[in-house]
């Protein structure tokens, strides 16, 4: 299976919150995404790094 | 007076020598007087104060013993549940929330062995940060330099316990947030093995690593409040002590004082790596986020204005990571778990720093990792996160460095043996490599 994709996009993050019942203000989706961004680099270590694997 | 040692006023109001009355009345004038420009407290409790300590002077008139703490006053992070207050965790969000309708568990043992609570204390909202930077409440300062963080995310609990205002205090450490803060401030702080203390009534912020955590001013009194809290007390290893020290990012990323205090302690250990360190770290970032994204979904939809801006963002970002990623992040923790316990299993004390610095200026708060500009907040747990992962004891302990910004190291340990750590640190004590300096210029009194 492919690597689950975290939402980067304010469309991407706000398709996903909308799945959610989770709305976003306009003044909070920059600091939204640059954490999404941070999340994702994260996520990227530990698929490359740490081999881990997502079902 | 100085607030200076838990088990010497728990001796004092036992014998008779002083009432706890007598205690918590300085306990308060200190708070009040030093307190408000630390920024550390949120709630003062001096009703509630009052009827304990009297309470515990009325046993020992009676000849009882109220307790190993008798009359000792301490504080708690604003998560803890104080019956008849909402429970706010640094936010204005709960500020209105129902009171709690009984004391955390962890208040109700310290209660039972004769402690006295005087203070809720000023934290990171929801938890979420290395800083104590509070929309809500400020920053809190650091006692040895007003002008730099006390670290977090339970930085009011340690500031108040450097600065000698209470001889002990509880925080909560999910990924480092006592640790970071005992080695900014200079001060003994436990993250217990995962799961090791009581959690009741302890807002949580993500349960895969929360863990209640004392802060002390020697080991003698932190050995005292973690028996307590665990309900029991424990024998360490006997004999000779194996020691190892925590190589590469561990070492990459510290300070010198601490390369050298580690190599002092124990020169001939062998330097070990930990596998896939970075990883480790990436999953811990992943499920905290996840996690805590969950655990506040509902309150970031109903009122996300309510949220301090920089937690309500980290938080809505963890709300959507895939669950997919979240689930692989905790597979990747129970390999993780197995092969570092296979590791280690040769060792009984693993040393590494506690944090990757002293503590940075309030007016530009980052730090350096791997070469780069970082900002604290998130990234002052760079070697506190890894060890939370693994879900062993984690001991930070001040190096004894007088005239110098104070820093800590972790004395890592074997899941459910606190008690070696608490040994070898005795002996560290002991020889003069660690131990707590006063805060210079401030806070001046009586030691108690």
């Amino acid at each position: 299976m492919g690597e689950p994709r975290i939402p980067l996009t304010e469309d991407e993050a706000l398709a996903v919150a909308a799945a959610l019942d989770l709305p976003i203000l306009p003044a909070c989706m920059p600091g939204v995404l640059a954490n999404l961004a941070l999340l994702d680099r994260h996520a990227r270590t530990l698929l490359a790094e740490g081999g881990a694997e997502c079902a | 007076m100085r607030m200076t040692s838990a088990t010497a006023i728990a001796d004092a109001v036992n014998s008779g020598a002083v009432t706890a009355m007598s205690v918590l009345e300085h306990c308060l004038s200190g708070l009040e007087r030093e307190g408000g420009r630390l920024v550390a407290v949120t709630r003062l409790l001096a009703d509630r104060a009052r009827r304990e300590a009297e309470a515990v002077d009325a046993i020992v008139a009676a000849g009882g013993d109220p307790g190993p703490l008798a009359g000792v006053p301490y504080g708690v992070k604003d998560l803890f549940d104080v019956a008849g207050l909402p429970t706010t965790a640094g936010s204005s969000l709960y500020a209105d929330a129902p009171p709690a309708t009984a004391d955390a568990e962890a208040i109700g043992k310290l209660r039972a062995a004769g402690a006295v609570l005087v203070a809720t204390l000023n934290m990171d909202e929801f938890a979420y940060g290395f800083a104590t930077i509070n929309a809500h409440h400020g920053t809190t300062r650091n006692p040895h330099d007003l002008d730099r963080l006390a670290g977090g995310s339970s930085g009011g609990s340690a500031a108040v316990v450097a600065a000698g205002l209470l001889p002990f205090s509880l925080g909560s450490d999910t990924n480092g947030s006592v640790r970071v803060p005992a080695s900014l401030t200079g001060i003994y702080g436990l993250k217990p093995t995962h799961d090791g203390l009581p959690m009741g009534g302890v807002l949580p912020f993500a349960h895969s690593f929360d863990d209640v955590g004392p802060f002390t001013l020697s080991i003698q009194d932190m050995q005292c409040v973690w028996s307590v809290l665990a309900g029991a007390t424990s024998s360490p290893r006997t004999g000779a002590l194996r020691i190892a020290r925590l190589d590469g990012r561990f070492r990459d990323n510290a300070d010198p004082g601490q390369i050298e205090a580690i190599d002092a302690i124990a020169p001939d250990a062998p330097l070990i790596e930990l596998p896939d360190i970075g990883a480790a770290r990436s999953a811990a970032f992943l499920i905290t986020a996840a996690e805590g994204g969950a655990l506040h979904r509902a309150a970031l939809a109903r009122d996300p204005i309510a949220f301090d801006p920089a937690t309500r963002d980290r938080l809505i970002a963890g709300a959507l990571l895939p669950p997919e990623l979240y689930a692989a992040a905790q597979d990747f923790k129970a390999r993780y778990r197995q092969q570092v316990n296979a590791l280690i299993a040769d060792y009984d004390v693993l040393l590494a720093p506690a944090t990757p610095c002293v503590a940075p200026l309030i007016a530009d708060p980052r730090i350096r990792i791997d070469g780069a500009w970082s900002p604290a907040r998130a990234d002052l747990g760079i070697h506190s996160q890894p060890i939370s992962f693994t879900g062993l004891p984690s001991l930070s302990v001040p190096l004894n460095r007088p005239g110098k910004l104070p820093i800590g190291i972790q004395l890592i340990g074997k899941a459910g043996d606190e008690a070696t750590l608490f040994r070898f640190a005795a002996m560290l004590e002991e020889e003069g490599r660690i131990g707590v300096t006063s805060p210079a210029g401030l806070f001046q009194g009586d030691s108690v």
